[in-house]
């Protein structure tokens, strides 16, 4: 039986806030540059890299985990290749990442191209007729011109992330993510908390679920105050 | 005089269209209007000077220049398009300096220069303001200035009186041939109206299916008109005579068959007038009027336009005018009714 404690629910909602933010920052970073790529131009194997982009949206996320460690297990393809160097990309921080970044980056990367795809194309060919090169142009006219789909894009991927159960399982148990920590309270005591000789076995899945409910709300919450307020 | 620009043997492909083999030569410090209907190639040809994409053959050149090669912004040829492109999130003087800020130009500079162009157009109470709280005139002074504070080798503007109303176009107008005056920068103009090429133009090259059909004068075109009536230059009231008498501003302007026109206008020699459709008044009888001009003739044609009509005046000087509908039941008018035409010479427009 899993020995759960407060702190350890505490620990994982503390885990999932932290690697979904990542996640969400993974997939700004990446999907900026992919979904300006993907709305801009037309180019060969154009629709390669669309499908794989959404793929993660069609399979169930059993599927992705298994996927995903068939490339980055330990003794497969790539794994193999950064276990030499002494990373593991399964479990931990770094594997509860890769998973999400696979499962849920998708919709930053739509955010992005459809964004770009919606922007006059004579805007950019203004800004550098007035003599802006094509990064300053990206910078001061593009980028302004589609943050609110980049956070947009960034929310709901960091909401995607935080409900992730299906890969992690596979890919990236332990340390658990609060929706894996949910699963195993249920599995292991039922919804609510379990206290034996004066001592809390468990928190209780209900109770765990609850708080993400809030903190996830909270989440959403500001996000929506900061683009309003940017909006203004 | 020098090439501000020149275009020499362009070819480029569309799926389903195609720019042919084009030549043109826009003199440094003239303003050049290419004329053309929609689809006919115009704005492809501006984007292609711009730099927008390399054409599969020909060069262009920017004052002797060989820019075919190089990007947008090494060209040094603002763009201003049809529908302004104001950077949405800066400020109206953010928008202005815009160009000076990417180039690298301080601060105090920047705001010298837009300062200029800001009372040149007559817009320093918008300088805080944000594009979306702008007209779509002030929108369309505002991207003329951000397109001149770089002083560009030249000046493209795409359509840049087709989304404003008939009032505030002819105050931008004023504002191009003022401010073009004022700069002797070179500007290529893009428009598919007549009207506003002839009153603009130095040279009109008009552009059809991807060719340049025609370059000339403003009154080339207009003696062709009377010529060649398929000449895309016919236009209604757009009438050909000599000033035969000015002073203190007021010219009578011989426009053949025994009829004078009276204009406002100091210009002498040969002219182009125009006076619009509706500035005009029909009577069946010439009753005295303050208008100065008084054509007379038959009607020759009627077209119904809901709530006006216009009328086709047959005569020594044809003319068309449009009139309410209830002014032409009123005067329970048909064809072959004998009318005056009659308009002000403050409505004549001297081309």
């Amino acid at each position: 039986m899993l020995a759960i404690t407060n702190a350890e629910a505490v620990s994982s909602i503390a885990l999932t806030i932290y690697t979904s933010g990542l996640t969400a920052a993974v997939a700004v970073i990446f999907g900026i540059p992919l979904g300006y790529l993907l709305g801009k131009y037309e180019f060969r194997g154009r629709s390669i890299i669309d499908s794989v982009i959404e793929i993660p949206l069609m399979i169930p996320h059993t599927v992705a985990g298994i996927a995903l460690i068939t490339i980055f297990g330990s003794a497969e393809l790539v794994g193999a290749l950064f276990k030499g160097y002494g990373l593991r990309l399964t479990d931990d921080v770094m594997g509860i990442v890769l998973t999400l970044v696979f499962v849920s980056a998708t919709y930053t990367v739509k955010q992005v191209e459809e964004a770009i795809k919606s922007l006059d194309p004579k805007l950019e060919l203004v800004s550098r007729s007035l003599g802006a090169s094509s990064t300053f142009t990206f910078f001061y006219v593009t980028m302004p011109s589609i943050w609110r789909s980049v956070v947009t894009g960034a929310i709901l991927t960091w909401a995607r992330a935080s409900s992730e159960v299906g890969a992690l399982f596979i890919m990236a148990y332990y340390p658990p993510v609060a929706s894996i920590l949910i699963w195993n309270l249920y599995a292991g005591y039922g919804l609510h908390e379990s206290i034996s000789n004066g001592e809390v076995l468990s928190p209780g899945a209900v109770n765990v679920a609850a708080l993400m409910i809030l903190i996830n709300l909270g989440i959403f919450v500001l996000f929506k105050l900061v683009q309003r307020k940017r909006q203004v | 005089m020098n090439a501000g620009i020149a275009v020499e043997n362009l070819s480029n492909s569309w799926a389903n269209f195609s720019l042919k083999n084009i030549n043109l030569t826009v003199p440094e410090g003239s303003y050049f209007v290419l004329l053309g209907p929609t689809g006919s190639g115009k704005t492809l040809l501006l984007e292609a000077i711009a730099g927008a994409y390399s054409p599969t053959e020909g060069r262009i050149f920017v004052s002797g220049e060989d820019v075919s090669h190089l990007p947008p912004e090494k060209r040094r040829i603002s763009y201003a398009p049809q529908n302004y492109l104001l950077f949405e999130n800066m400020t109206v003087r953010k928008n202005i300096e815009f160009g000076l800020h990417a180039r690298g130009v301080e601060e105090p500079e920047r705001k010298k220069r837009s300062a200029h162009l800001l009372e040149m157009l007559g817009i320093s109470n918008l300088v805080d303001r944000f594009p979306k709280n702008l007209s779509g005139g002030e929108r369309q002074r505002v991207s003329l200035a951000r397109a001149l504070a770089v002083e560009p080798r030249a000046v493209l503007l795409d359509e840049p009186l087709s989304a404003v109303d008939a009032e505030t176009k002819s105050t931008i107008m004023d504002y191009l041939r003022r401010v073009h005056k004022q700069t002797g920068v070179t500007v290529i103009h893009v428009t598919h109206d007549r009207f506003e090429a002839a009153s603009l133009a130095d040279r009109i090259g008009v552009i059809r299916e991807g060719e340049i059909r025609e370059v000339g004068s403003p009154l080339e075109f207009s003696q062709k008109a009377y010529s060649k009536p398929e000449s895309i230059f016919q236009s209604d009231n757009l009438i050909h005579g000599s000033v035969i008498r000015s002073e203190a501003n007021l010219a009578l302007v011989d426009v053949g068959a025994g009829n004078v026109i009276e204009a406002i206008t100091d210009r002498t020699g040969q002219v182009m007038l125009h006076i619009r459709p509706e500035s005009i008044v029909i009577l069946k009888h010439g009753v005295d009027s303050s208008a100065r001009n008084r054509l007379e003739g038959t009607v020759a044609e009627v077209t119904d336009l809901g709530a006006t009509v216009r009328v086709g005046i047959a005569g020594g000087t044809p003319i068309t005018a449009i009139i309410t509908r209830r002014s032409f039941f009123e005067m329970d008018l048909n064809i072959g009714s004998k009318v005056y035409a009659l308009f002000k010479a403050t409505s004549v427009e001297v081309l």
